[in-house]
């Protein structure tokens, strides 16, 4: 006898399993089997490979390149060899660079751990007995295109699907009328820009889905125009209320069923009905999650103003209700990019401190921390060495990109609070100590989110593609 | 392995407390060759074989146990069994007097020295299966590797005998039925006629069948009535429109690659003639092209004799519009990314093979040699990126020479501007005194009033203005203003007054005048540094941006500066405000300019008459030059040889840089029975493209992709993977037997649809049979037709078809596919960077790399597009313009459902539709519309046009087909009118949602 493959294979159940958006494919496809499709440890214990500690996560992205020796990696040699020469000789990054350079910003201990934070971050200073400073990342060129990809996608070209999307796509969803991966930013977050959060040759349910964040005015959280409802494509009918467009599908699934009188039934026609049905519930619940008039005042009060307290708000709303990965990026270009004069951190930490602590202490008091895996980094590092070439422009205060040793923090969902992990030289240049690559952080990641990184594989032109390709480690001390 | 843990534990903890009693500690397991492979060959290879290997380091290799007991010039490397006395030990532990290993890397991980530490003290075994050479020997072709079926001579056999001889029409009938009879199953009743005419007609054109098509089928009672159908469906244009997708999929077509240092700073680069390559394919469609042709036209156009090079030229869009990855700052790595992606598109697209796998190492499945991937990969390198003007030599010679003109010119101007403006703020430096005594008098007790001053003074108004707010802001950049922002607190005299703008004036030209010596400096330092003087001409194309150097010349010069003080003060003066460019932080481009500095109309107005008009007239200059230049001539984007070709050095375990031996330039070994075949002619192309044609392979890869796009799965279901662990053909026979008529018929591929529709396997019904189900659930020995989804060029195409939008124009640049725009969906604009989203959502491919099959997916957000899509509304509306004069509703349901589904609507589907139609508050509704539109166009006449808010550039894109519905993208495309929502558009929105309209069956 022949045996045709069932209805469908494991692999084609993984394929489809939607991003958000995408259950509803994925359930048409093979009806209530999950489990003959193999998803009983999924659904038994919320991790694919083995239990998950996390099953959401927030990542709150510096683009442009955070300096770690003025945020979370304090330098004390760097201040008494300012203005001296790197000993052991320059050590090239994409520009021209010059003599050691002292952070113009005062560090100071917190918390019971006494991790210090830079007078940049005071908000995220006070939570640090909940973060993991993770000071020993590494990634692999000085340039952001490459790393911003690196980060996202776990190689330096376009092509290759991103971390929300793996996620989306071993995962499945817990709310069927959202996407799975949402990426907040004010405007559309390039210099990259959609590779970032491409599924690439992943089923196009995992794409992420870009959300614009971005504030009426920079001192309000909220403007008068804010319209929840313009944020998502077709969420809403302009021309017509939800009644008139219910009669719109009653007729529609009336007609559907005539048909279907005279043919028999096909499990993917009455599939399309299902969907049509939660598109139109969809309708109010997706723009409820962004509107964030529904927060009281406190809860508003606590994020602070701008677009990246909105993106954080949201990023929680969204987190809560079963969002598997949300993304905030800071601003469109690479704003945190401060070759010329590295005082120019102080008005993006700014905007984004506050909101950073807000979106922990928020986690916490709506009893989400303990499974939301927050992520709070940049591509790369800045050098602790001033730049000095013609890019350095008139100022010359500033630091170029530093792929060799960074500080990437992590907080909730598994991860071990009021914790350093891994260290860089006594200047902050390279990591010495536990080097953690990207494709180690994102094998932590999926770990944490009941994924072994090895196992989550999608076979693509002839060949399992991996999130963390042929490396990666789980770092184990630092998972509670 | 809980044993040897335990064992390693122990190890461990001995070491720590005393020297490590030695040798007596390990386990078997630390000894055996899974242990050397699983965690100590890793070691060595990523952390020592980058120095110790082919260019052994202080004579050192450590890549065989005869070298490492060899040792270098410190002596051996290891002691087998004593580890605390091995130095490569010492050195990973970085004990003292050792040299530190791996040089210049962060210590190894403890865990990795303690398997060292085993390993050594197993007395360090090397398994004899692994040659002392990094590179491993290569990888030999056996004859059960010949044997795999699909390097098998195509072995067609004559249809086989049947039981039931009514059903077979072909030959194809005849393989099927033989096994379906075989496993007890029995195929379903044919297809209805209006089915059958629906599904040939969206298969072979990707529109549904009109009404009149429709109705002659159903009056043709002759028994060719459905070959007539084919024929008509084959000959008409549409057909290469439609079936020209198939093969865009596999060739990764798009019109644009993600690279954000591009010149536009779009964050892409577009190919703006990309056009060309899919206009060839629907053309060689619809000519039927034979497939050797077509191939050889996509591989090596260039170097086919005349008339076929330019009849074919644009075919070579195959490989010139694949992927030219961005450069980032690993330029070898880049390239080889770029041959792979040639590679795999080839080998994979034409011969079902994953040749792209055996990059790294020799192929784990198919007899594929690393060896090979670097023989195919080097006719790539001697492919590179090349334009085909596709005009005469003048008249590209003319246009670039024009061009060259403009620029010129532009330059120049640009330069006066910059001088005058640059001389405008020296020349307001020297009046620096005179403005800040006027700001003090100002500001000051008593108040001047500020429009008097700016008179009695003879001051520029809005310089003055600068002056009063540069003044008045806090000094963070430089302590300059101190004393004078002191005074001003402070009441003062205008003595004192006088004497520090004086001295402030004085520290202004000063530091402009050490600017002007720095910067002489610098001219010098730049001209030094970079060879020769002249700057690098762009061309823009591809593969260009070869190092960061290339694309920001002198950004890595360490060039002088002033004081940062100094510095700061003249960047404020004289170059761009300091606060505002820290305070615009999210936006960049809100920075104001510097106090002395005017450009645009605020340096005109200072120039004078004279000046002023010879910009004017250098600008009219170069408005009418470019208006004189002709529009761009087209080119190809395609690929050609390089003069002198190389061979490729094969990458040892892919990288980049580390290089093994030369891999002559020829193709897969499998494919011949000794030696290789060699290529020796150019890049070998050509000879690449033949030899591919003489495989049986490529007839069987090529066939099933026609098979498979007929019938939703393929006798191979893995179409572009018939390696091992591809699948396995479901009916060989079958496969062979339609690979030699493909050969029998030319390699028409016109003649094998019709060999594939004409048979009775083709016109069955997608009814199920329960007893079949239960055996063959997944229909792969084809007893039913499947069901299936529209794909998402057929949605659209069928709705603008149906609404009569349909503009059946062939070819051109691509078009944004807006709500109204008539225009096939092939000719939309396929983005690497930013993918349509309407093509998204409907499971268009990614064009990134090449595609074998598309997902069929069903998820909300397509609903949410046919419910509140302003495409959807607006075409539906368009049906109903054309049913609306009907009598009543009955007769405008009549038309809607001809129209829509090429049938008359049953009682109760009548009765459905009047009941819609007939609702009160529906009309009610409808009249307020109504009204409310009427009320909107008078308005709208009564006043100017307002311009068009412009949508959020970062964000909007390109306007697709989800204009409309984001606020700001209101593009409707092709200037149609937007009509007002209707109650019966709404009911034919509905008709063109129902699944009957979106599902082919």
């Amino acid at each position: 006898m022949h045996k045709g493959p069932p209805p469908v294979t494991r692999r084609d159940a993984l394929c489809r399993i939607g991003g958000g958006f995408g259950m509803m494919a994925f359930a048409s496809l093979v009806g209530d089997s999950l489990a003959a499709a193999g998803f009983d440890a999924r659904q038994a214990t919320g991790g694919v490979h083995h239990p998950a500690r996390a099953k959401r996560v927030i990542f709150l992205f510096m683009n442009g390149g955070l300096s770690q020796v003025d945020s979370f990696d304090p330098k004390p040699a760097l201040t008494q060899y300012h203005g001296h020469p790197l000993p052991g000789g320059q050590i090239a990054t994409e520009r021209k660079t010059g003599m050691l350079l002292k952070s113009p910003f005062t560090f100071k201990k917190y918390g019971q751990s006494g991790i210090e934070v830079s007078e940049l971050f005071p908000y995220v200073g006070e939570c640090i007995d909940d973060i993991c400073v993770v000071r020993s990342v590494q990634t692999d060129i000085p340039n952001h295109e490459p790393s911003m990809l690196m980060m996202n996608t776990g190689h330096t070209q376009a092509g290759r699907p991103s971390l929300g999307s793996w996620l989306t796509y071993g995962l499945g969803t817990e709310n069927q009328n959202l996407p799975g991966y949402v990426v907040l930013c004010p405007t559309m977050p390039t210099t990259v820009g959609p590779p970032l959060w491409n599924g690439a040759f992943l089923p196009a349910v995992h794409q992420g889905t870009f959300i614009p964040s971005k504030v009426e005015r920079a001192d309000q959280i909220i403007g008068k125009e804010f319209d929840p409802k313009k944020l998502i494509q077709f969420i809403y009918n302009k021309d017509f209320a939800l009644p008139e467009q219910r009669r719109e599908l009653d007729l529609l699934a009336r007609l559907d069923q005539l048909r279907e009188v005279a043919e028999p039934r096909d499990p993917q026609l009455e599939a399309a009905l299902k969907s049509m049905e939660v598109a139109f519930r969809m309708q109010t619940e997706a723009p409820e999650v962004f509107d964030i008039r529904k927060e009281s005042e406190a809860t508003l009060k606590l994020y602070g103003s701008g677009s990246t307290a909105r993106g954080c708000l949201m990023a929680v709303r969204l987190a809560e209700r079963g969002v598997r990965m949300v993304q905030v990026y800071y601003a469109a270009g690479d704003p945190w990019d401060h070759h010329a004069d590295i005082l120019e951190h102080r008005k993006n930490a700014k905007d984004s401190d506050q909101p950073f602590a807000a979106v922990i202490k928020d986690l916490k008091s709506r009893g989400l921390f303990k499974d939301t895996l927050v992520v709070c980094g940049s591509e790369f590092g800045r050098t602790p060495v001033v730049e000095v070439g013609a890019g350095a422009g008139s100022i010359q205060n500033g630091r170029d990109h530093n792929p060799f040793g960074f500080t990437v923090w992590l907080a909730g969902g598994g991860v071990k609070g009021g914790m350093t992990y891994g260290a860089t030289d006594d200047f902050g240049f390279k990591a010495v100590e536990n080097p953690v690559h990207v494709h180690d952080l994102h094998a932590t990641i999926l770990h944490l989110l009941g994924i072994d990184h090895t196992k989550l594989t999608y076979r693509f032109s002839g060949r399992d593609f991996r999130l963390t390709d042929v490396s990666g480690k789980v770092i184990q001390d630092i998972i509670a | 392995m809980l044993v040897l843990v335990a064992a390693l534990g122990v190890a461990i903890h001995a070491r720590q407390v005393q020297p490590a009693p030695q040798a007596q500690a390990m386990t078997a397991e630390a000894g055996t060759p899974e242990f050397f492979e699983v965690r100590v060959r890793p070691i060595l290879a990523a952390n020592c074989y980058d120095c110790h290997t082919d260019n052994p380091k202080a004579g050192l290799r450590l890549d065989s146990r005869e070298a490492i007991l060899k040792g270098g010039a410190s002596g051996p490397a290891i002691e087998p069994g004593k580890p605390d006395e091995s130095l490569l030990i010492k050195a990973v532990r970085r004990e003292p007097k050792a040299p530190e290993m791996p040089s210049g890397r962060p210590k190894l991980k403890d865990d990795d020295i303690k398997a060292l530490v085993d390993w050594v003290s197993a007395g360090a075994p090397w398994p004899a299966s692994t040659p002392a050479s990094a590179a491993k020997p290569a990888m030999t072709i056996t004859a059960e590797h010949r044997a795999f079926w699909a390097f098998q001579p195509i072995t067609s056999t004559p249809p086989p005998a049947v039981k039931d001889g009514s059903w077979p029409r072909t030959g194809i009938d005849r393989f099927i039925l033989a096994r379906l009879e075989r496993e007890g199953l029995r195929p379903v009743a044919a297809a209805d006629k209006p089915t059958l005419i629906r599904r040939a007609s969206l298969d072979l054109t990707g529109l549904p069948p009109t009404p009149e098509e429709m109705d002659a089928f159903l009056a043709d009672k002759s028994p060719t009535a459905f070959d007539k159908v084919v024929d008509r469906l084959l000959a008409s244009p549409r057909y290469g429109e439609a079936w020209a997708r198939v093969w865009l999929d596999v060739a990764r077509f798009a019109e644009d690659d993600y690279r954000s240092l591009d010149p536009s700073g779009r964050g892409f680069a577009s190919y703006p003639n990309a056009y060309l390559y899919r206009d060839w394919v629907v053309r060689a469609f619809n000519d039927d092209l034979p497939y050797d042709q077509f191939v050889k036209a996509q591989l090596a156009a260039d170097l086919l004799d005349e008339p076929s090079r330019v009849r074919h030229l644009p075919a070579l869009g195959f490989l010139g519009l694949g992927p030219w990855y961005y450069d980032n700052g690993a330029v070898e790595i880049t390239r080889a990314d770029e041959r792979n992606d040639r590679v795999d598109a080839v080998s994979r697209g034409l011969l079902g093979l994953t040749v792209a796998c055996a990059r790294c190492h020799d192929h784990k499945y198919d007899p594929i040699p690393t060896n090979d991937y670097y023989a195919l990969a080097g006719v790539f390198l001697n492919s590179p990126y090349h334009e085909y003007p596709l005009a005469p030599k003048t008249v590209v010679d003319d246009y670039k020479a024009q061009e060259k003109k403009i620029e010129k010119k532009e330059e120049l101007l640009g330069e006066y501007l910059s001088r005058e403006s640059k001389q405008l703020a020296e020349t307001l430096a020297f009046q620096s005194a005179k403005y800040m005594q006027a700001a003090w008098r100002v500001a000051g007790e008593p108040k001047a009033d500020k429009a008097r001053t700016v008179d009695a003074q003879k001051l520029d108004y809005e310089l003055f203005d600068r002056w009063l707010r540069f003044l008045d802001k806090p000094p963070a950049f430089y302590p300059f203003l101190k004393a004078w922002q002191e005074l001003v607190k402070a009441g003062g005299t205008a003595a004192e007054a006088k004497r520090l703008s004086e001295q402030f004036q004085e520290l202004v030209l000063d530091v402009l005048l050490e600017k002007r010596a720095i910067d002489e400096e610098n001219d010098i330092i730049r001209a030094k540094a970079l060879p020769g003087t002249k700057k690098k001409e762009r061309a823009n194309l591809p593969n260009e941006f070869i190092t960061n150097d290339d694309f920001c010349p002198g950004c890595g010069l360490e060039l002088k500066s002033l004081p940062n003080e100094r510095m700061n003060l003249w960047t404020d003066v004289f170059a761009r405000d300091l606060d505002s460019m820290v305070v615009a932080g999210q936006d960049p481009t809100r920075a104001k300019s510097a106090l002395l500095v005017f450009r645009g109309w605020g340096l005109e107005r200072q120039l004078g008459p004279d000046r002023r008009s010879l910009i004017e007239s250098l600008r009219a200059d170069i408005k009418t030059m470019r208006d004189a230049l002709p529009e761009k001539y087209a080119y190809i984007h395609g690929v050609r040889d390089i003069e002198k070709p190389v061979d490729l050095k094969v990458s040892v375990r892919g990288s980049a840089f580390r290089l093994g031996d030369e891999a002559p330039r020829g193709f897969l070994s499998i494919f011949s029975p000794g030696e290789p075949l060699r290529f020796t002619r150019g890049s070998g192309r050509l000879e690449m493209a033949e030899a591919i044609l003489r495989q049986p392979i490529a007839m069987r890869v090529m066939v099933n992709r026609i098979w498979k796009a007929h019938m939703g799965t393929g006798l191979v279901d893995t179409p572009s993977n018939f390696g091992k662990n591809g699948e396995r053909p479901t009916n060989p026979e079958l496969l062979e037997y339609l690979s030699q008529r493909f050969i029998d018929h030319k390699l028409s591929i016109k003649a094998l649809h019709r060999e594939i529709m004409l048979s009775a396997v083709y016109q069955l019904s997608s009814a199920t049979l329960p007893a079949n189900a239960e055996k063959d659930s997944g229909n792969r020995l084809y007893w039913r037709a499947e069901t299936h989804r529209l794909s998402a060029e057929q949605i659209r195409d069928a709705v603008i078809a149906v609404s009569g939008v349909l503009d059946t124009r062939m070819g051109g640049p691509s078009v944004p596919l807006t709500p109204l725009s008539g225009r096939r969906t092939i000719y939309g604009k396929v983005s690497r960077y930013k993918l349509d989203e309407f093509l998204q959502l409907f499971d268009f491919p990614s064009p990134s790399q090449s595609a074998e099959k598309r997902f069929a997916t069903n998820v909300p957000l397509q609903r949410l597009f046919f419910m509140n899509s302003e495409f959807m509304q607006q075409q539906a509306e368009r049906v109903a313009e054309k049913i609306r004069a009907e009598k009543d509703d009955t007769a405008r349901i009549r038309k809607a459902y001809r129209l829509i589904f090429g049938r008359a609507p049953t009682p109760a589907e009548e009765a459905a539709g009047r009941q819609f139609l007939s609702v009160e508050p529906m009309k009610q509704y409808e009249e307020k519309k109504a009204e409310q539109v009427k009320a909107a166009s008078a308005d709208k006449a009564s006043k100017p046009a307002a311009p068009a808010e412009p949508p959020d550039a970062a964000d909007a894109g390109p306007p697709g087909m989800m204009a409309g519905v984001t606020p700001g993208a209101g593009a409707l495309g092709d200037d149609k009118e937007k009509l007002p929502v209707t109650v019966l558009g709404r009911y034919v929105k509905v008709l063109l949602s129902s699944n009957e309209f979106l599902f082919v069956k």
